[in-house]
């Protein structure tokens, strides 16, 4: 539970954390498209800045937000080595059978520096945002969506709850461990299909578990009056604000100049 | 008194197909407003089942269930009837819906459909009656277990209740946070006038109820007074109950031949006792 901070919340009071879910929810998902579209140097250095100006609006620590690159930094390290060595193009740099290509070097500088402003850009969202106003926020967008208003909410629900019982499940699931390893079960030798068959007597308590704790929170949501979406009012209503909208005026600025960055190069 | 919540016949049979087996069988019982009920039995007495069906969690396969005059069958008064009767759960775990304090608060009354400045006023209130408000932006992850529990009463007073039940909510908790909840449930009692329905496994934690009710193989097995109910220990252990110490230690007394006078539930009241007898000789 430690390392991720893909949905972990960071509670502080910041301009970012007073944005309306929904501008925050359109602006990643406007930035993450925009970074398709940029290809040069320039256009990654106002996404670069573009993000730096919403890490400083936002008051969380630099170290905060940078931890949330460390579980997928295999992954970038990664796709790099590959696209350096397996893209054909002006052979810059050779050793033995390995050729590094200028067209390889672009490529996974590209990739990379995309890569990480994807992944600290989203991961800001769930640092700046509670849970609740997240779901809140997909749920109200999802609204307009034609195949998806009729649910939603229960779209909405299903992803709050899941949110909130991923630290319960995770101490449920290294009690299990515990459990298992104390009666001398073995998780960490044998070939790849002993090790799955170790994971049977972990996995089969977790769901059941899991099913259980459902069914008891589906008491606890029932005696508290829920019955679905319909008439239900929420108690901080979404609401947007001027500075809703300036920021989103500013982010569209900003990603139309990394757009036109293309006509410097 | 005014009735709150009366049960006339009323059976309960997880077993669709054989409704011989009975969890609850032919429970004619009524609460009133005001009082602090406290319900025992060993376990699979049914006491949770019992709990259960008086906010229309499950209906009765026989008999009827009301609760201020509104039956739990009939579906649209359903809401009326838990927003009047509260619950509260074992695990605080299990019955924490959103994942920061005051939201978790928040969600009866939203689901009452309540206006968002009313839900406001209300999560606060609540909120400082459980002695919890500077908790209102931490996560429930953060809390203690008394606290968390703190939390699950907030939400349920947030709905102004007129009844609470609390299905063995002392039992996960350490010494001190169940005497800080059972304070709570005692100022909600005395202050709010809120009827309290304490299900629990720890007798001491009876002896201040204004009735015991104790559950054997889905039946009431009695319904006394606490001094009534620990007069008479004989009655206790067949249905696999123990009484308080105090208790248990004015009857060891008696076995020995120390005559003590009535029935002494508080350790004042034995010392008084033990006195008196002194006095006497
Ligand atoms: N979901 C269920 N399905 C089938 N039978 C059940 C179910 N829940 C409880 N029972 C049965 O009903 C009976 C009463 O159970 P109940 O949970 O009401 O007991 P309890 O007094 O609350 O016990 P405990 O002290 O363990 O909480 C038990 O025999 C139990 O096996
Ligand atoms: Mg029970």
């Amino acid at each position: 539970m430690n390392d991720i901070t893909v949905g972990q919340y960071y509670p502080v009071d910041s301009p970012m954390h007073r944005l309306d879910p929904r501008t925050k929810l359109k602006g990643v998902f406007l930035y993450v498209m925009g970074l398709f579209f940029v290809n040069n140097l320039y256009g990654y250095g106002i996404a670069f800045i573009l993000l730096c100006v919403c890490v400083a609006c936002s008051k969380v620590p630099i170290s905060y937000v940078l931890r949330s690159l460390k579980p997928i930094l295999m992954v970038i390290v990664f796709t790099s080595i590959i696209n350096l060595v397996w893209t054909q193009g002006n052979v810059v740099w050779q050793m033995g059978f390995i050729k590094i290509t200028d067209s390889g070097i672009s490529l996974a500088a590209n990739m990379a520096a995309r890569l990480v402003l994807i992944i600290t850009g989203s991961s800001l969202l769930t640092l700046t945002t509670t849970t609740v106003a997240l779901t809140d926020g997909i749920e109200m967008l999802l609204r307009k969506v034609p195949l998806l208003s009729k649910v939603s909410h229960e779209i909405g629900m299903m992803m709050s709850i899941a949110l909130s019982f991923i630290p319960t499940l995770t101490e449920e699931l290294d009690r299990i461990v515990k459990a298992q390893k104390s009666r001398g079960a073995d998780f960490e030798s044998g070939n790849i299909a002993a090790r799955a068959k170790a994971m049977i007597p972990i996995l089969v308590p977790l769901f059941v578990s899991a099913i259980q704790r459902a069914s008891e929170l589906a008491m606890a949501m029932e005696s508290r009056c829920y019955t679905g979406g319909t008439n239900r009012t929420r108690m901080k209503e979404l609401k947007y604000r001027p500075a809703d909208h300036l920021s989103m005026t500013c982010l569209v600025a900003a990603l139309a100049a990394c757009y036109f960055t293309k006509a410097l190069v | 008194m005014k009735t709150m919540i009366r049960l006339e016949a009323a059976s309960f049979s997880y077993d669709e197909a054989d409704s011989s087996k009975t969890a609850l069988d032919d429970i004619n019982l009524e609460f009133c407003e005001g009082e602090f009920i406290g319900i025992a039995g060993h376990n699979g007495s049914g006491k949770s089942t019992l709990a259960k069906l008086l906010n229309g969690l499950l209906l009765p396969t026989k008999g009827d269930v009301t609760v201020l005059g509104m039956n739990t069958k009939n579906e649209n008064e359903i809401k009326e009837i838990r927003r009047n009767v509260g619950m509260v759960f074992q695990n605080p775990d299990n019955q924490m819906i959103a994942t920061i304090v005051e939201e978790d608060v928040a969600f009866g009354p939203e689901n009452l459909g309540k206006p968002p400045y009313e839900i406001r006023d209300t999560v606060d209130e609540s909120l400082a009656l459980v002695g919890m408000a500077e908790y209102k932006d931490k996560r429930p992850s953060q809390l203690s277990g008394g606290q968390k529990q703190r939390i699950a009463i907030a939400g349920v007073l947030a709905m102004k209740p007129k009844c609470i039940i609390f299905d063995e909510s002392t039992a996960m908790l350490d010494p001190q946070g169940r005497k800080e909840l059972l304070d709570t449930m005692h100022r909600l009692n005395a202050e709010e006038g809120v009827t309290i329905i304490h299900i629990t496994h720890y007798m001491e934690e009876l002896i201040t109820a204004s009735r015991i009710i104790a559950l054997n193989e889905g039946k009431v097995a009695f319904d006394k007074t606490p001094r009534d109910a620990f007069s008479d220990l004989s009655a206790l252990s067949p249905l696999n109950l123990a009484a308080p110490e105090v208790v248990q230690i004015a009857d060891g007394l008696k076995i020995a031949g120390f005559p003590i006078e009535g029935t002494a539930l508080s350790c004042e009241e034995l010392v008084e006792a033990i006195w008196q007898l002194k006095q006497s000789l």
